[in-house]
Formats: C-alpha cells, sequence, structure tokens
C-alpha cells in the first residue's frame, strides 16, 4: 500500500492552524487577564490539541511536538498544577509566534530550518514545575482507571462492515499468530463530523503499520480515499508483538476517533471470520478531550453557519473591472435616454426605454455593491493583531492599560484592510508610548492607574472611520512647536501665528517628535509621517482632537474602495475633471472683494479659516472662462487631504457621479495634479485631480499666512458679514455666522399642533427642522410663495430652524459705521426688540435682525424636540 | 494595392480600413526590420503628404478620430487620452511629433491604435494610404534627417513609385531623445 499523499489537505490544515493559533492568542490574553478561568483554560487546551492532532496528521512532526508540550502546560493548569503567571503567557506566546513561524515553513517547505527544541525545553522546565506538585500522580491513576471502565462499554455499531478473510489472508495469519505475533481486528469508528476523515484514516494506518504488519484493511484503500463513500468505520488486521493497551494508545493520540475496539484472531475465532462476522464494537468512549473537542465544534459550526467559497482574488479584481466596465456603460445609458428624451418628447419607446434604464440602474448599483461585498473582510482580521501588540508595548514600558475594540465586524475593501494597517499600529504605538503615562504619574494626576486605549470602526456614508482614542497626556502644542522650530521647519514668527490646532498638526512632518527621549517604540518622529503619508494615499482624511492631560482622538476617514469612487464633476472652461467627494468638505461662493492677495497667493476666508485659493484652469494652464468673468463670484471647492485644507477656483459645477478609476497607462508619465482618468456618461474621458499633490504644492505655502490671517482678521473687525434677503419690498439682514443653509423651498409637512408661524417640518438631508414664515411671524403682508422663495436655515444654540423668506438677495460685507442703533418704535410693524440695528448703507436700507429674539420659545421649542 | 497573402481579416470600406488583428505583443528589446529577410506586412499613412509606415505586428487596429481630452502640462506631442471601448489609452498627434504644423481633423483623419510596451497607443495620422507587404531586400538607408524626425526614428525607406516611405522604428518615435516637458 502506497503511503498516503496530503498535499491535498494541506490548505484546509493551514487555515486551521491560522484559526487556531488566533484563538490561542486571543484566549491567552484573556487567561492573563481573569487569571485561570476554567473555561478559558478548556478553550486553550482544545485549540492546542486540535492543532497537535492535525498537525500529527498532516505530518508536521515539529508542530506536532511544540502543540503537545503546549498541551501538556494547558493540562496543568486545568489540574491546577500549574498556576497562570507572567512569565507563563509569554512563554506561551512565543510558542503561539513560533507556531506562526512553523505554518509559514510549511508553506515556504523550510520546516526543516525551524528549531523547536529552546521552546521545547522551556515548556518541558514549566512542565516539571508542574510534576513535581504532589497531586499529580493521583490525577493520572485516577483518569487512568476511568479509560479502563469506560472499555468495558459495549455496544453493537449499526453500520457494520465486515471482516471476511479469503484463503491466503489465512495463511498468512496462522503463520503470524505461529510465529508468535498477536493478530489483532482493530476497528475504529471516526467521529460523524470528522474533517478529513480520509487523512485521518491514513493516519491511523500509518500508526499501526509502525505498530506491527498490516494484512488486511475493510473497507479497502481504494474506498477510504474517497471520502464519499468512506462512512468513517474501519477495520485493519495487524500481525503485531505489541500489548493491546499500547495501540489503543496509538491511535487515540489520533484526534476525532470516536471508538476504538480490538479483537484477538486466534485460531479458533479464525473459521468465524472466515464466514464474514459481524462487528462487534466495544465503544471506548473517546478521552475527555476528545468529547469536549467535538462539543467545542458544535459551538462553533453554529457561530459560523455561513457557507463560503473560497475564490481567488484575482477572479475577484477582473469581476471588479468588468462591473466597473458596467458602471460607465449605465452611465452612458441614462445619458442617452436623457438626449433621446428631448428629442422624442413623450415617445411611448422612450418612455419605455427611461424604464429599462432605471432598472438596469438599479440593477447594476446593487450589483457593484454586491461585488464591493464580496472584496470586503471584517476589519477584525486587521483588529486582533493588536491586543497582543497593546499588551507587548504595555509590558516593555511599564504601563497599565485597558485595551477596547469596538466595531470589529466593519466591513472594507480586502485590499484597504493592508493598506491602514500600518497607520493604525503607527498611532496604537504612539498612543501607548507617549499619550498614556505610567502607572505612578497617572496616580499622581488623580487618574485611573489603568489607561484606556480605544480602537473604533464605524461606517460613515461610504467611508470608514476609524478612531483610535486614549485617555492619555495629550499632545503638547507648545512642545510641538519647539520641535518643529527647533528643526527648522518653521520661524518662530510662523508658529506663533499659528492656532493650537494647527500647531498640532505640525506632528504629520517627519520629524517632528514630542517624544523626550527616543524609545524602542517610538519618538523618533517617522511615526506620523508615515501615518500622514499612508492615508494620503488612500485618500482619506486625518483629524486630531488633544485636551493635554486629558487624551487625544485620532480620527481617520478613508473611502470604503478603491476602484469607485463618488466624484464632484466640475468644469473648467470646456473641460470636465473630477474631485474625489471624499476630498471635497465644502463647496463655498466667494465674491470677488472677498479674494485677498497676500504674497502673490490669492486667499479667501472661509468659516474662520484663511485658506488658498488655487485657480486650477490657471494651474492646469486651461484656458478658462473664469478669467473673462471677473465680475462674477467664484465657485470654491474646498478640498481637504489629512489635515490641510485650499479652496479650488472651479468655473462651474456639474453635480456629483459615481466614477470608475481609470490609470492614464504608464507611457503617459505622471502629469502634475493629475491622478487618473475616467470614462463619462457621453464617452468623454474626464481627467481626476490630484487633490493631495495639489495639497502638497500648496502645503509649503500655508504656513507662511500668518500674516494673511492677521489682516484678514484686522479687516473683519471693521465689517460684518449679512445674508440680505427680502421680505416684501424691504431689506433685511441676518448675521451669516448664523446661516447654515439657504435651500430652495422643499415639502413642507404641516404639524398639528405646532404654532400657526410654523409651517410644518422639511427635511434637510435627514435632519427634521421646522420652518417658520418670516412674515407672519413679523406681522408682515401675508407671504406668496414664488421661485424666489427661499429657506433660510439658521442655528442658534445648537438649534437649527428654517425661516421661509421671499428672496435672499446676496451675502454682503457691511462696515460697522453704517450700522445705526435701532430706533425705539415699531418699523414696519416689527417691534423695536427685534432689530439689532438698521444698515444705513447709501442707496440701501437693510433691517439687521435678531433671529433669536424673533422666533418665541415655542418654535425654538420645536426645534429641539425635532 | 492590397496583398492577397494578407493573413488578417481586413474589412475596406469605401474610404476606410479597418484591421482586426490580436493583441500583439512587442517584442523584447529592439525590433529590427532589416534583420528580417522574410515578408513584413506594412500599413502606409502619410502626413503632410509624405508617407510613413509601420510594421503590421505593433498595429492593433485603425480608428476614426474621437473626442481626444487633453492632459494637461504632458509632451507637447501627446494629444490627450481618448476613450477606446472602456479603455482609456494615450493619442500621440504625429503632426506635433514630426514639428509639423497641425491641422484641423478632417473625414481622413485616423488614429492608428498600436500596441507599446505593453500598453496600447493612439497614433493620429492624416490619412492611412494602404497596407503592402514590404520585402526585406528594398530597404534603403536613412538619410541624416527626414521631415522634422531623428534619424533613429527609421528603420530605413521604401521606394515605391517615385515615392520614399519612411519605415518608422516606434520605440524611438513614441520617446524622445531627451524628453522636453513643456511648462506652457
Amino acid at each position: 500500500m502506497a503511503d498516503f499523499d496530503m498535499s491535498a489537505y494541506l490548505g484546509v490544515f493551514l487555515e486551521e492552524v491560522e484559526e487556531q493559533i488566533q484563538l490561542l492568542s486571543e484566549q491567552l490574553l484573556v487567561l492573563e487577564q481573569d487569571g485561570g478561568n476554567m473555561d478559558t483554560i478548556q478553550i486553550i487546551f482544545r485549540a492546542a490539541h486540535t492543532l497537535k492532532g492535525s498537525s500529527a496528521t498532516m505530518g508536521f512532526d515539529t508542530m506536532k511536538l511544540l502543540t503537545h508540550r503546549m498541551e501538556n502546560i494547558f493540562d496543568s493548569l486545568r489540574n491546577h498544577q500549574l498556576t497562570v503567571s507572567p512569565s507563563l503567557i509569554n512563554l506561551m506566546l512565543e510558542c503561539i509566534d513560533y507556531l506562526g513561524v512553523l505554518k509559514e515553513a510549511i508553506m515556504n517547505g523550510t520546516l526543516d530550518q525551524t528549531n523547536v527544541e529552546p521552546l521545547v525545553q522551556r515548556l518541558d522546565e514549566f512542565k516539571n514545575q508542574a510534576d513535581a506538585q504532589p497531586n499529580n500522580q493521583a490525577q493520572q491513576s485516577e483518569s487512568i482507571t476511568e479509560w479502563k471502565e469506560e472499555q468495558k462499554l459495549s455496544i453493537e455499531v449499526e453500520a457494520a462492515s465486515f471482516v471476511q478473510f479469503d484463503e491466503y489472508q489465512r495463511q498468512i495469519i496462522l503463520t503470524a499468530i505461529d510465529s508468535g505475533f498477536q493478530v489483532l481486528i482493530v476497528y475504529v469508528q471516526l467521529m460523524d463530523n470528522a474533517l478529513m476523515k480520509t487523512a485521518r484514516a491514513f493516519l491511523i494506518h500509518n500508526s499501526l503499520k509502525e505498530a506491527g504488519e498490516i494484512l488486511a484493511s475493510y473497507p479497502p484503500i481504494e474506498t477510504i480515499e474517497d471520502e464519499s463513500q468512506f462512512s468513517g468505520n474501519l477495520a485493519f488486521v495487524i500481525a503485531t508483538q505489541q500489548t493491546k493497551q499500547s495501540l489503543i494508545h496509538l491511535i487515540n493520540s489520533i484526534s476525532e476517533i470516536k471508538t476504538v475496539h480490538l479483537s484477538e484472531v486466534t485460531e479458533k475465532s479464525l473459521v468465524e471470520y472466515e464466514q464474514g462476522k459481524k462487528i462487534q464494537v466495544v465503544e471506548a468512549p473517546p478521552r475527555e478531550e476528545n468529547k469536549e473537542n467535538t462539543s467545542s465544534q458544535h459551538v462553533d459550526g453554529k457561530v459560523k453557519v455561513n457557507q463560503t467559497v473560497r475564490v481567488d482574488v484575482e477572479r475577484l479584481e477582473h469581476l471588479m473591472n468588468l462591473v466597473g466596465e458596467l458602471v460607465i456603460d449605465q452611465t452612458r445609458l441614462v445619458d442617452l435616454k436623457n438626449r433621446l428624451d428631448d428629442q422624442f418628447k413623450g415617445h411611448e419607446n422612450v418612455s419605455v426605454l427611461g424604464e429599462v434604464v432605471n432598472h438596469f440602474g438599479r440593477v447594476i448599483s446593487e450589483l457593484q455593491e454586491g461585488m464591493m461585498k464580496t472584496r470586503m473582510l471584517p476589519i477584525e482580521q486587521l483588529f486582533n493583531r493588536f491586543p497582543r501588540m497593546v499588551r507587548d508595548i504595555s509590558q516593555k514600558s511599564g504601563k497599565e492599560v485597558e485595551f477596547i475594540m469596538e466595531g470589529k465586524e466593519t466591513e472594507l475593501d480586502r485590499n484597504l484592510i493592508e493598506e491602514v494597517g500600518d497607520p493604525i499600529i503607527h498611532l496604537i504605538r504612539n498612543s501607548l508610548d507617549h499619550g498614556i503615562e505610567s502607572p505612578e504619574e497617572r496616580r499622581e494626576l488623580g487618574k485611573p492607574e489603568k489607561g484606556q486605549l480605544l480602537l473604533k470602526a464605524t461606517h460613515e456614508e461610504n467611508h470608514i472611520v476609524i478612531t483610535i482614542a486614549d485617555d492619555g497626556r495629550g499632545i503638547d502644542a507648545q512642545k510641538v512647536k519647539k520641535s518643529a522650530i527647533k528643526k527648522g521647519f518653521i520661524t518662530e514668527e510662523e508658529a506663533n501665528g499659528l492656532t493650537e490646532k494647527e500647531l498640532v498638526f505640525l506632528i504629520f512632518k517627519s520629524g517632528i517628535s514630542t517624544a523626550n527621549q527616543v524609545t524602542e517604540i517610538s519618538g523618533r518622529g517617522v511615526g506620523m509621517d508615515i501615518v500622514r503619508s499612508h492615508i494620503e494615499k488612500l485618500n482619506g482624511l486625518i483629524d486630531i482632537d488633544t485636551v493635554v492631560g486629558q487624551g487625544t482622538v485620532i480620527t481617520l476617514k478613508v473611502p470604503l474602495t478603491l476602484a469607485i469612487i463618488r466624484s464632484l464633476m466640475v468644469r473648467l472652461g470646456e473641460k470636465t475633471f473630477a474631485i474625489p467627494l471624499v476630498n471635497v468638505t465644502e463647496i463655498v461662493r466667494l465674491s470677488i472683494s472677498e479674494v485677498k492677495t497676500i504674497k502673490q497667493q490669492e486667499v479667501g476666508v472661509i468659516r474662520g479659516r484663511v485658506l488658498p485659493l488655487i485657480r486650477m484652469g490657471r494651474k492646469l494652464n486651461l484656458s478658462s472662462i473664469e478669467e473673462t468673468n471677473e465680475n462674477k463670484r467664484l465657485f470654491v471647492v474646498v478640498v481637504g487631504i489629512a489635515d490641510k485644507r485650499v479652496g479650488l477656483v472651479v468655473d462651474q459645477l456639474s453635480g456629483n457621479q459615481e466614477v470608475v478609476i481609470k490609470s492614464l497607462g504608464k507611457y503617459i508619465g505622471t502629469p502634475p495634479f493629475i491622478s487618473g482618468a475616467t470614462i463619462m456618461g457621453d464617452g468623454d474621458v474626464a481627467l481626476i485631480l490630484d487633490v493631495s499633490a495639489i495639497i502638497r504644492e500648496e502645503g509649503t505655502k500655508v504656513l507662511s499666512q500668518t500674516a494673511a490671517e492677521t489682516q484678514v482678521s484686522n479687516e473683519d473687525q471693521t465689517s460684518i458679514q449679512v445674508v440680505a434677503f427680502q421680505l416684501g419690498s424691504e431689506e433685511y439682514g441676518l448675521d451669516i455666522q448664523i446661516v447654515k443653509d439657504i435651500i430652495t423651498v422643499p415639502n413642507i409637512s404641516p404639524v398639528m399642533t405646532a404654532p400657526s408661524s410654523v409651517l410644518g417640518l422639511i427635511n434637510l438631508r435627514g435632519k427634521l427642522i421646522p420652518v417658520v414664515d418670516l412674515c407672519k411671524k413679523l406681522n408682515l403682508h401675508e407671504s406668496r410663495r414664488t421661485k424666489k422663495s427661499r429657506i433660510m436655515v439658521i442655528e442658534v444654540q445648537n438649534k437649527q430652524v428654517g425661516i421661509l423668506v421671499d428672496q435672499v438677495t446676496e451675502v454682503v460685507k457691511l462696515d460697522h459705521k453704517y450700522l445705526e442703533a435701532a430706533p425705539d418704535h415699531d418699523v414696519h410693524s416689527i417691534e423695536s426688540r427685534f432689530i439689532r440695528g438698521i444698515f444705513n448703507v447709501p442707496d440701501r436700507l437693510v433691517i439687521y435682525l435678531d433671529i433669536y429674539l424673533v422666533l418665541d420659545q415655542q418654535e425654538w421649542s420645536m426645534a429641539m424636540t425635532v | 494595392m492590397i496583398n492577397s497573402d494578407f493573413s488578417h481579416t481586413l474589412y475596406l470600406g469605401s474610404d476606410e480600413i479597418i484591421l482586426l488583428l490580436p493583441l500583439v505583443q512587442l517584442r523584447e528589446g529592439g525590433y529590427t526590420l532589416l534583420s528580417v529577410n522574410s515578408q513584413e506586412q506594412i500599413i502606409i499613412f502619410s502626413i503632410q503628404d509624405e508617407c510613413y509606415a509601420l510594421t503590421i505586428n505593433h498595429v492593433v487596429e485603425i480608428i476614426r478620430v474621437q473626442n481626444i481630452t487633453e492632459v494637461p502640462m504632458t509632451r507637447n506631442f501627446i494629444a490627450g487620452v481618448m476613450n477606446l471601448r472602456g479603455k482609456i489609452i494615450p493619442v500621440v498627434n504625429f503632426r506635433e511629433r514630426f514639428r509639423l504644423p497641425s491641422i484641423p481633423f478632417n473625414k481622413k483623419t485616423r488614429v492608428v491604435v498600436v500596441s507599446f510596451e505593453g500598453e496600447l497607443v493612439g497614433l493620429i495620422v492624416d490619412e492611412i494610404r494602404m497596407v503592402t507587404t514590404l520585402h526585406g531586400s528594398e530597404l534603403e538607408a536613412t538619410p541624416s534627417m527626414v521631415g522634422g524626425l531623428e534619424k533613429e526614428c527609421f528603420e530605413g525607406f521604401l521606394k515605391n513609385d517615385e515615392m520614399l516611405i519612411g519605415i518608422l522604428r516606434l520605440e524611438k518615435v513614441l520617446r524622445l531623445e531627451e524628453e522636453v516637458i513643456t511648462n506652457g
């Protein structure tokens, strides 16, 4: 009989190993925490046992050796001969690491280069300590008696196979008996749910072969090889000089065996076998751990009911590309449909086409989503590496840390999992090393000695948000500043002009470190630079929130997938460009007068932040219509990467769209500021702007803008930005700071119990906001809703209310000197207390309202209740 | 005009030649025609009434000019990129490359799609003249400079009805000796 080739099972085996290693390291950490919980020890013991069993099955003796010794240790733990100690856990973790090494070695075929001896020795030392414990002997003998009793239980096995000897075999058996051999029939029944039954059968076969001469096997080897036919019942006829006991022991060392029975063939009983004998099986219930094994598999089986198919990643990539093509075609179809709509309005076929196109679109977006999901893996895969890392680092640096992970089930693209791994590792290391203080320090500060580190993943629309938060010492902006000045990244003067947050963001510059000393873990100042470049590469954003003495929260936001992205389509002159929506923070219109030039750089003030403005048309050397319309207001798309923001001035916006990123190919090279291209609905190619490249170039200039900031802020003090709007023929104004949105009038759903001035509720991006008819509220004329009517969403003290106005005229900067105090009497029937003042600008009167007072308690409370 | 032993499928429309060829992988290293004694299929096209040719194993297909999206700040002879059935391919304007004045595209303008270093690249030419067979022995040496192109860009020349046809060496034509990037 040929030796059995195990290679077919290697894949299954390696997966099993991976799983068990993961389980072991997880549970060991739990064990360290709860110090000897029986359940945990059981789980660990089972895992080690399974590993031992399967590595033995596969014939990887080194792995078997190591796992066997580990199993011994766990057994001692289980029997209370050993107690959990940090040194034990450390040794066990080392062993697990080495199991990983062995696994790699198996994959690379370099198993002979590994050496488990040192570990085995150390394990044995522990084991010897345990054996020195007095209760050891008692336990062992006890288990032996138990085992003997089990043997006596006998039941008949239903699915009996027949052992029948032919004349030739009879002769051999007789000869064997004559020459002093014991001829035994070994009946083995594998567990019903055993994996790799065939492999186990052959393992039994192989071990029996070592113990003696196999004369026959039932069923024949060919049947065993066919897993579908092989039931798991086996009988071997063996001539051996070993004892029954040792044979049973031998077979029992193989996992997932239900029963073993030996019966001796004598010259007398031989006759019976010639006629064919139904097997009487003496069931030796499997040893304890085997029982546990089954039960654990049952539990696991219930958790993982999902049936899976393993697919080559390349195939998935290919399918993904095809879906990409479909997405492109679908946008083309929509485009075509729209053109046909215009051409043959109301034609029956066009409306049918419309239906088909709509349905097609829905199916494709589902297909795309489905495709994306197949590439998605829970981030757990990545996260599971961290508890161990946190433990090691905190132990090394003498800190006590409670590590909390949330959102392990959050799924993201498998490529991305790899990509975000490094940044997270760096950030965790930073938190542990620089963030969380030593227990003594924490005690002095009145913080709990145990620091907290939170790692959280959540979905936010098409992005995944990863938060790393610690309750450590926070990032000291002043320290960063000193370091940055010392390293020569900025001058002292520049640094003085930066806000705290901007200073903190300097840590993303290479070489800046706040650590007083460089440790093995971090402090060299390269980490954050790596984090930034990784996240930039993924088109992601980074944010830092830090309070000195209280902790740091770092948020990473990356798109879920790399291949298809939502983009804002903008026009520069005749050409369309795509800006990845993940980079777009907002879109604003600035009038020319609001654009300042400082050191040859145009800047604009957007929400209090001075941003460099980049004329994209000029930047890309395109002829742009923007130049000719200087009087108009500019479209500014504020984009951000990681911590930086700049405003891109574009000519027009043409909506957002899913685009499939395609490379320009290597022949064309890497044109600056272009990251790729995509095909639009009309079949034309649109280029995708490389926001990170644009920002990188601008980034160097950002720091020199302190002057700009002061200049702009000085100016701010003398004037107020006011949103001017009309009610009837009068013009009113509101401070732009409180106006969050100006929208056309959507459907307003009336509310029964609302005050009469409240028209109802609108749904603004998922938020319900009450709408007040301002005309009615101010006792002006009856409001008429026209095309020009607008709802201004205002926010005061975190409450949002929409107010309906007849027309929004403009956003204008009004000088303080024109502001006159409100008259004592009512103006146009508006109570004077509602009026903050009147802008008496030449040719114009703008009544500056105090909207907080205009709306009464009832109306504000509605904002709160919704 | 068309050789009968032409092995590839060839459709001849009224003013249009479409070749359907399998994607050709460029041979490793410098490919020289002169070393090949056997017959070679060549595609002859014209630019400013001068004829040039490419061996057919470079050519994937010939299409009409489509919308070309200009890519800012690339080499001046790169006209931009276009959509070839869902693939985005760069397009080279041969007039620019040959340092000739540009003319607006007309109904004879074609894009010769070639396979170059594993990628597809479109070449804008004024007109496709013919597909014919070249015998290695008919090649003549290259004069020092032809049109605006460097000498290295040619495999050799072919005399045909008093017309001199320059057989192009693709890897030289598509790369500039010194890559000059325009800064506009």
